[in-house]
């Protein structure tokens, strides 16, 4: 029978309370059965020690304690965010008696129900700290959302993630750049902020400034346009002891809109009289006083991030087992950007002699998710036999790169269309006879083959096979 | 054969009689424009050539003094054209010059194609004012962000000769007493249409010469809008430039009121686009002409009158405006009529005649501009000679028609106050002050 279990820094701590939960001592963690736990009630009423019993447990390698839920419990109703949000769920200590709210224990029991279906759940022990959080990515299953933070260097936290690092500094979000790199999360636009060029602190003074001699020391003014005479002049010129009097032709100005109006603001600068109406902005760091103007700084896009189907299986198989990462090991896999720019090479190559033909080949293995989760541990070994067939068909100046997972596009180098279909023919029937024989397992095999001149725009024929798979 | 009639019309008249057919052209227009031309030009490029080392001089002077020149380009919706100015600003031999762009309440993309401009370095202050003010608010707006000694004031579908900046300022140098300097205003687009192509003869003829004849007789009266160099103490001292239309005429009559020189300068090219269309021309010249009503016979009418600060010059140079552009406007209709009643029977041959002098003074008056402009002037100003035969069409019929009616309309209903060229609430606060 599962329960929740009380975690406190000292077992006194529990015995102040009316709560009728078995109570475990930090340091003592690993001594519980801790598949029978619910979840962790963490005793938050001091936000330090409550944030240090959270770190212990989901520090532990365990998968069974570092994914499970944690309720903070608090005496304060008015926690600070970055306090609430590093657990699953808070409750006021007051009037709570172990009973959750309905859509609360749904959530948790999801969670438990993934812990469960994890393979290795009991005897693994998740070593590294990238693996450990997709898997708490997968088992929560939620966006993970960037919060604004004035109590990180960054500005941003992903408060969850926090309690997986002994140091608060930028590793949580070194991780998370990692995972996104590896394609087993993915990023997506949450907001925009200016950091620091030299020290990425968000932490940034912006103040208008002389574009002339960058003094910060202005004066702002309203510039007045005198309809009568046209004189246009800063609002202190026609100052006269409390009345707006035309410097130009002694008139009184009485009502704005009718004898007067205000066309612009206007600066002058108190250190070089200069006088401009567009100041520049300079945005100083707070952190290590490095001035710059904000478009000088570093622009960081913060991202929210949800897991991609490749990371979802990669949070149960792990790491190792992933075909890209296999390939990788038989042949070059070459980054996209690095790919593109070998085609274009390639195409300046055919446009100057205009000789040869070369072909570019896109192919598909869809339901490789499927393949993932049907051979499960074994996914590696079959991914290490697909990686040596790609080697034994292509040629060491083939070129390769990979758009997902499961999309990958060669670079056939002096190979015109007929010969690329006997290497596409070759390579796909391979993959059957590998796939069928072995695991009986029919895969779908999508590819097009394009032929490489001046006019092929990489991205285009690319966009438009992935959307035909989107399609 | 009308040849032959011409001929026998023209064997029959002694001289009294010839006059007495042809009085407007020889006693008006003959000898304002083709005589003095005559005279003064020659004697101009003479002086020229005589004071070649006073010249020098000047320019030295300018370029050890180096002072800041302030080039302002006030204007509304005029991005599109400000890129190819600031092109030509970038030529100039003089280059000490800073470049501020006022955005009268523009509402197409010129902010954004300033801003671009001003990011890349190629401009110096953009100013925008986010409501519309009119040109002499815009004008007077970049006043307060100068620091030059000299206003250089342009038009921003302008561009100017390399050398432009250095010659309009060079008067200065000549004579303590000039307080602005006129450019030379010439036709950019000349081959866009044949409007366009009749205006470059009317440019060179009106603008070049004439300035330059109105500027030795120490008449001259305007300084234009599209090149005019001024001293910025003046400028600060008047308060800037008044409510226009026709405010280039009206700040040029009151620097001259101030007792300052006055100069046009033949030698400093601007090239502007023109109207391409008669109907565009007439709506330029119908608010041109009508601002000779409101500033010199309303605002100015005081330059007229014996007072204190009355001066020869200064009366002159309105008189002989009012004289020859409104009263002698008046002159052909009489004559019209005078050859209908007395002469009815040789009213075509006399029509004919006339039209053949015109066109032979206009040619005189072309060929006497293009030795003003000498090796400054170009190929295309040269080719529009074949356009000369239907230049008395043009400033005769066409502009005296549109001038006719816009004086009719300003004497009589006071147009000017209504025009969309100002903002109606400055129209209507300068109509209420007879502004």
């Amino acid at each position: 029978m599962s329960h929740p279990a009380f975690i406190s820094e000292h077992h006194t701590a529990h015995q102040q309370t009316d709560i009728d939960v078995p109570a475990v001592e930090r340091e003592h963690l690993g001594d519980t059965d801790v598949a029978e736990v619910s979840y962790w009630l963490v005793d938050a009423r001091d936000w330090a020690a409550g944030q240090r019993a959270l770190a212990s447990i989901r520090q532990n390698p365990c998968p069974h304690v570092y994914l499970k839920p944690v309720v903070l419990i608090t005496a304060d109703s008015t926690l600070p965010a970055k306090v609430r949000d590093t657990a699953d769920l808070h409750v006021n200590i007051d009037g709570f008696r172990g009973k959750l709210p309905d859509a609360a224990e749904a959530r948790f029991q999801s969670i438990r129900n993934y812990i469960a279906g994890l393979p290795d759940a009991i005897e693994s022990s998740d070593k590294t700290l990238s693996f450990r959080v997709l898997r708490f990515l997968a088992s929560r299953d939620n966006a993970l959302q960037a919060h604004m933070t004035a109590d990180h260097h960054a500005g941003f936290v992903y408060p969850a993630l926090l309690p997986f690092f002994t140091e608060q500094d930028n590793s949580h979000l070194q991780v998370l750049e990692f995972l996104e790199s590896q394609r087993l999360i993915r990023g997506e636009f949450q907001a925009r902020a200016h950091l620091c060029r030299q020290c990425g602190c968000a932490f940034l003074n912006f103040t208008e400034a002389c574009p002339d001699c960058a003094s910060p020391n202005l004066h702002v003014d309203e510039l007045i346009h005198h309809f009568r005479c046209a004189h246009t002049a800063p609002m202190d010129e026609f100052r006269q002891q409390g009345e707006l009097v035309c410097p130009k032709c002694d008139h009184n100005l009485q009502h704005i809109g009718v004898d007067y109006d205000k066309p612009s603001m206007t600066y002058q600068c108190n250190s070089c009289n200069s006088r401009f109406q567009d100041p520049v902005i300079v945005s100083t760091c707070f952190n290590c006083g490095h001035s710059a103007e904000p478009e000088q700084q570093t622009h960081q896009e913060i991202k929210r991030y949800n897991l991609t189907s490749i990371g979802r299986n990669a949070a149960i198989y792990g790491l190792d087992n992933l075909f890209t990462q296999l390939l990788e090991n038989e042949i070059t896999l070459q980054p996209f950007p690095v790919f593109r720019q070998f085609l274009q090479v390639e195409v300046a190559r055919i446009k100057r002699y205009a000789l040869s033909a070369s072909s570019l080949l896109f192919i598909d293995l869809e339901d490789l998710d499927k393949l993932y989760l049907s051979v499960g541990r074994r996914a590696g070994e079959v991914f290490g036999e697909l990686g040596a067939l790609f080697r034994a068909v292509l040629r060491d100046s083939d070129v390769i790169s990979s758009r997902s997972e499961s999309v990958f596009v060669i670079l056939l180098t002096e190979t015109s269309d007929s010969a690329a279909q006997i290497a596409l023919q070759r390579l796909t029937q391979g993959i059957r006879d590998l796939l069928t024989a072995n695991l009986e397992y029919d895969p779908k095999i999508r590819h097009r083959i394009v032929g490489v001149d001046a006019m092929l725009d990489l991205d285009a024929v690319t966009e438009a096979f992935l959307k035909d798979h989107a399609d | 054969m009308l040849i032959d009639e011409i001929i026998a019309f023209l064997k029959g008249l002694d001289g009294w009689s010839f006059l007495a057919y042809f009085w407007p052209f020889f006693l008006f227009d003959f000898t304002r424009y083709v005589l003095l031309d005559l005279v003064i030009i020659p004697r101009y490029l003479w002086r020229r050539a005589r004071g070649a080392r006073r010249q020098q001089a000047a320019r030295r002077a300018l370029f050890k003094e180096r002072p800041l020149v302030s080039v302002i380009a006030p204007g509304k919706n005029e991005g599109k054209h400000i890129p190819k100015l600031i092109q030509s600003l970038g030529r100039q031999s003089y280059r000490h010059v800073e470049i501020i762009i006022v955005d009268d309440g523009s509402d197409d993309d010129t902010p954004g194609i300033c801003r671009r401009l001003l990011n890349a370095g190629k401009i110096d202050r953009f100013v925008r004012n986010e409501i519309r003010g009119g040109k002499a608010s815009a004008a007077n707006t970049a006043l307060n962000y100068i620091n030059g000694a000299y206003v250089v004031h342009l038009d921003a579908d302008s561009h100017l000769a390399p050398d432009a900046i250095e010659q309009i300022l060079l008067p200065f140098y000549l004579d303590s007493n000039v307080g602005a300097v006129g450019g030379d205003i010439r036709v950019a687009n000349n081959l866009l249409s044949f409007a366009t192509r009749l205006q470059t003869i009317e440019y060179l003829k009106a603008l070049s010469t004439g300035r330059t004849v109105n500027s030795e007789l120490d008449i001259l009266r305007i300084i234009a809008g599209a090149f005019g160099a001024f001293r910025t103490d003046i400028l600060r001292r008047l308060g800037g430039w008044d409510v226009g239309p026709g405010l280039d005429g009206d700040i040029t009559v009151k620097i001259r009121k101030l007792g300052y020189r006055v100069v046009h300068r033949p030698e400093a090219a601007c090239y502007t686009n023109v109207p391409d269309t008669f109907r565009k021309l007439a709506k330029q010249r119908y608010r041109w002409d009508r601002s000779m009503v409101r500033f010199r016979m309303r605002k100015h009418a005081d330059i007229l009158t014996p007072n204190a600060n009355f001066r020869l010059s200064n009366f002159l140079a309105s008189a002989e405006n009012i004289f020859y552009n409104l009263i002698l406007d008046a002159k052909w209709w009489i004559y019209i009529v005078q050859l209908s009643i007395l002469f009815p029977r040789h009213l075509p041959v006399v029509l004919v005649i006339n039209y053949l002098l015109y066109a032979l003074s206009s040619a005189i008056e072309y060929f006497v501009a293009l030795m003003l402009l000498g090796r400054s002037r170009r190929p295309v100003e040269t080719a529009m000679a074949w356009y000369l035969p239907l230049a008395p069409l043009y400033t005769g019929v066409y502009l005296r028609t549109v001038r006719t009616f816009a004086y009719l309309m300003e004497l009589l209903h006071r147009a000017s106050y209504h025009d969309r060229w100002n903002p109606w609430k400055v129209s209507s606060i300068a109509k209420r002050n007879k502004l």
